[in-house]
């Protein structure tokens, strides 16, 4: 494990479910792979926080799972983003934009 | 919105189901990382052996999503409930003694409360009863100061009725006893004669009928009655036709104008059977106070206002009518107060007690609590271990304690029931033994329910928390030690028991002297001297009515002569005598103002004030009351008086009373011609004694009459021939009361026992609760010190040692609670100064002998564990951790 691994940011994680069943629905273990290996292998989800999350999205709507069979072809349970999903994506991106470019001007200029 | 309220009941009624879907989520994600590993190049073993522990503790995933679904609460909490119901069901010791604690300080506090709401802040029945008062008489000149709510003169009464501007009404009534007769049986009423404007004072019109017309006062035709409410279902059967009908009053008739309402009868001790229209005789001086005055204050009008502006009107007539009124002053009682006053002092005495118990209460099982979560704590460590929140702990252990307190509620909510049912007949005990009392509605308030279990539910629950707290709060790894004992929560939560302890010493000891003083005073009670001897004394009471027979003094006096003579000649019974007043009556104090020949022209407001008796000749004999001084009355005496110790005391402090001549207002000239003993007066409450005069019945008869008769005998079985011997004299005399004295004596000592009896129980379980909270804690802190005591015998202490050890640490604890303790009785039993009787509040043989018991108890808490230290195998103690 020669990566460098960054802790996630409060709240991000949500943010970042979200925005990989943007891509399509898909189960936990893919889901932290995908961000796993789309942040360079960066960003590691421990499943303590995966789940949990997934459950919480799940309930306010924003997702939701139903079982189908893996690659592998096992029973897996897929999420998939709901249409209020999609918008909460789009409100939580733009201000995560937002309060990024603004951290960087800050770290930048000062 | 609704897909959460779906997944919500899915998950709360399909469990199983959601249960073994997460299960599964979980079981793929893992294969899946054993499988990546194995790609990667590991053995399987190893593959599995990574995977498990990148994965982390299945149970805390799974815990935490079950959370984060949101039906977490209720899902666990029928799983909480049914642990917490298996875990109290295997602990019943403990379950019964929390349960208990809790249901006696739940119970005691809220009978208590209640009945003092009942007396403090209940209304009387009456529309804006706030406004109500009684207006007294009180005179202000030094020799008089006891006389602080005296009854008022007609003219007084109508000056301030003309001059005053803050009372609404202002009505007046006087005591007035009638033989009604032409029923199936003569009947002794008592009743009053009152103003046209009583029921406006009161607003309680008549229940049928009318009231008074201002017309019918003092007039031809005043010979009118309003019945009580009590007395036309008694006497009348409640007949809807007595409007009208005339009713035989002291062989005067008298026509029914109305039925009062039940209400109006609130003073029930003074048994107000009819209300006659009220004679304000101008011709009756102003220092003839025989009202008693209520008013009803005009809206917006403060009391203190109102006091004031009476102030100012009775200093005005005290200028004007010096003869009579110098010295004198109004002060006002609010009609509530005057009514339950002197139940207020009692009653709030006990719910200091019980006040100070459920605070013992919730110590002990704060301690209670705390020592079982220590005992809990491998457990928590294990259920942590397991997986199991801080957050689900706490909710595991609230339940807990939930159920315990829903339990103890419960229980405590019967006690109360029972408890305010005894408080009910305490009350009317009380009310029966001292006279001046109105009928207070005392029901469960539940207000006072919830206070109380409010505070006995936040104990538990805090107290049930807070090892749960701690222990989630101690990582795993130590609690699984079982020898974690030295782990600093652990001393301070040892801190904090012992200073719970101490306060409950402290608080016990408060509960003792309180106890302790109320006994003395008690004891104090039951051997004074009287004054005179009660046993196998009867007591006959009756009035005759001012008919044309008895209109006379000398003819009422023949008539005791004549039944007297009778009654003596009753086999068994050994003396008889007659007096206007019973020594125990509630008649009140009707002060009398004499003069003293030779010491001048004195106004009356000046002069000696006391009560006059008017007696029988044998008077003293029968009472057994001694002569100190000169003689008894004979056959012969005219003119002659005699007056009690407390006269001679009071007004011829450095004279020879006897010989001197004193003359009762408008009254001849008596010399004294003995002194008696004096005696005690009627009300416990009445601290200082009166001075009596007493004259024979041949210079004056009174019409209210007691018959005095000293029996060889149970005077009980001689009460029917008692009775006899008067309707031999007169067949149609009615006889009001009929009692053994010794009856009177005991109720007036019911009060001070019941206080007493009931401070003593709970003193008593202050004790126990204490010793057993002292046994707890010292067990604690030995079985803490195994190794040090050890290391102490191993170095060769001496079993005494370690015994003198244990004791010191145990009875420094004992010494700051008693010291604690000690100052805090000192400031609180202060408030019992009201209802001690030549007691002291503060006592110092009290203390000491209560500091004594206190010490004791201590002891014997920490002997025992003292001896187990000192029986430690020393090798077996270095070895226990």
């Amino acid at each position: 494990m020669s990566e460098q691994r960054v802790d996630l940011p409060q709240g991000t994680l949500d943010l970042l479910i979200l925005r990989t069943l943007a891509l399509g629905p898909n189960h936990g273990w893919a889901i932290s792979e995908r961000i796993h290996q789309v942040s360079s292998k960066v960003l590691q989800v421990p499943q303590g926080s995966l789940y949990p999350a997934l459950h919480r999205l799940e309930r306010r709507g924003w997702i939701k799972a139903h079982w189908g069979a893996s690659e592998n072809n096992r029973r897996a349970k897929y999420y998939e983003l709901t249409k209020s999903g999609q918008k909460q994506l789009e409100t939580e991106a733009g201000e995560w934009k937002k309060l990024a470019t603004a951290v960087a001007q800050v770290l930048e200029t000062a | 919105m609704l897909s959460d309220v779906l997944n919500r009941l899915r998950a709360l009624f399909r469990r199983g189901e959601v249960e073994s879907e997460l299960d599964d989520e979980m079981r793929f994600h893992f294969d899946q990382l054993v499988e990546k590993f194995v790609q990667s190049g590991l053995p399987a073993a190893e593959a599995r052996r990574s995977a498990r522990l990148e994965f982390g503790g299945f149970e805390q995933v799974k815990e935490e999503c079950r959370e984060a679904r949101g039906t977490y609460f209720l899902e666990t909490l029928a799983q909480d409930i049914r642990h917490s119901l298996r875990i109290l069901r295997k602990n019943p010791g403990f379950v019964i003694t929390a349960v208990l604690i809790l249901a006696l300080a739940i119970g005691a506090n809220t009978t208590f409360f209640s009945a003092l709401y009942g007396l403090l802040f209940q209304s009387l029945p009456f529309a804006h009863s706030e406004r109500l008062v009684s207006v007294w008489s009180m005179s202000s000149s030094p020799q008089l100061k006891r006389f602080l709510s005296v009854r008022s003169s007609a003219p007084d009464y109508c000056d301030w009725v003309r001059q005053n501007t803050t009372f609404q009404e202002l009505g007046a009534m006087e005591d007035q006893g009638y033989n009604l007769t032409g029923t199936d049986e003569p009947l002794a009423l008592s009743g009053w004669a009152v103003t046209a404007n009583f029921f406006d004072v009161l607003e309680r019109p008549p229940a049928l009928g009318r009231g008074f017309l201002r017309g019918e006062i003092g007039t031809a035709k005043s010979d009118v009655v309003v019945l009580s409410h009590s007395l036309w279902q008694r006497a009348f059967g409640g007949r809807p036709d007595i409007l009208g009908r005339s009713v035989t009053l002291d062989n005067r008739a008298y026509t029914v104008v109305g039925v009062a309402h039940p209400d109006a009868e609130f003073m029930q001790n003074f048994r107000v059977e009819f209300y006659v229209p009220l004679d304000l005789d101008p011709v009756q001086g102003r220092g003839g106070r025989r009202l008693w005055v209520i008013g009803r204050l005009k809206p917006d009008i403060a009391e203190a206002q109102a006091s004031a502006e009476m102030r100012t009107i009775a200093a005005r007539l005290a200028e004007r009518y010096p003869d009579t009124n110098r010295g004198w002053s109004v002060r006002l009682i609010p009609l509530r107060e005057f009514l339950f006053g002197d139940l207020q002092r009692p009653v709030v005495v006990l719910y200091v007690a019980a006040a100070l118990l459920i605070l013992i209460a919730c110590a002990n099982l704060a301690n209670l609590l705390m020592a079982r979560g220590m005992a809990r704590s491998p457990e928590m460590a294990i259920r942590s271990a397991l997986g199991a929140g801080r957050l689900r702990l706490c909710h595991q252990m609230l339940t807990e304690s939930l159920l315990l307190s829903l339990l103890g509620g419960a229980l405590g909510l019967l006690l109360s029931w029972w408890g305010v049912d005894l408080m009910r007949g305490m009350i009317s005990v009380f009310q029966r033994s001292t006279g001046i009392v109105g009928t207070a509605h005392i029901t469960l308030s539940p207000s006072a329910l919830a206070l109380t279990m409010a505070l006995s539910f936040a104990t538990t629950l805090l107290f049930g928390l807070f090892p749960s707290w701690q222990a989630s709060r101690t990582r795993p790894a130590d609690g699984l030690r079982v020898a974690g004992h030295s782990a600093g929560e652990d001393r301070s939560r040892h801190r904090l028991s012992k200073l719970l302890v101490v306060g409950e010493i402290a608080l016990s000891f408060v509960l003792l002297a309180g106890f302790y003083l109320l006994f003395r005073s008690l004891d104090h009670l039951s051997h004074t001297s009287l004054g005179y001897s009660s046993s196998q004394l009867m007591t006959l009471e009756l009035s005759l009515p001012s008919t044309p027979e008895y209109q006379e003094s000398w003819r009422r006096a023949a008539f005791c002569h004549n039944v007297l003579d009778r009654i003596q000649a009753i086999p068994g019974v050994l003396s008889a005598a007659s007096v206007n007043q019973h020594p125990l009556s509630d008649g009140g104090n009707n002060p009398v103002p004499f003069a003293i020949a030779g010491r001048g022209m004195t106004a009356l407001g000046d002069r000696p004030i006391a009560e006059a008796r008017t007696i029988s000749m044998n008077y003293f004999q029968t009472m057994s009351i001694p002569l100190l001084q000169g003689r008894a009355f004979t056959r012969v005496d005219k003119g002659v008086v005699i007056v009690d110790k407390e006269f001679a005391r009071m007004y011829f402090p450095d004279e020879n009373p006897l010989g001197r001549e004193i003359s009762p207002p408008g009254g001849m000239a008596l010399r004294i011609v003995g002194v008696v003993g004096s005696i005690q007066p009627p009300k416990l409450a009445d601290k200082l004694r009166s001075a009596h005069v007493y004259i024979p019945i041949d210079i004056f008869c009174l019409p209210d009459i007691a018959l005095m008769v000293r029996t060889s005998g149970d005077p009980l079985a001689l009460a029917a021939a008692m009775r006899q011997a008067v309707w031999a004299v007169n067949r149609n005399q009615p006889i009001s009361s009929i009692q053994p004295m010794q009856n009177l004596v005991q109720d007036r000592l019911s009060m001070p026992r019941l206080i007493t009896i009931i401070t003593g129980l709970f003193a008593a379980a202050a004790l126990v609760l204490t010793l057993l909270a002292i046994y707890g804690v010292m067990a604690y802190a030995v079985h803490r010190q195994t190794r040090e005591v050890g290391v102490r015998m191993a170095f060769g202490a001496e079993p005494s040692d370690i015994l003198r050890m244990v004791l010191r640490k145990g009875m420094t604890m004992v010494g700051v609670g008693s010291v604690v303790g000690l100052v805090a009785a000192l400031i609180l039993c202060r408030v019992m100064s009201s209802v001690l009787y030549e007691t002291s509040p503060t006592d110092p043989a009290a203390y000491g002998v209560v500091m004594v018991l206190v010490a004791a108890t201590g002891l014997l808490a920490c002997y025992l564990p003292a001896r187990r230290a000192t029986k430690l195998d020393p090798m077996a103690a270095l070895r226990c951790e």
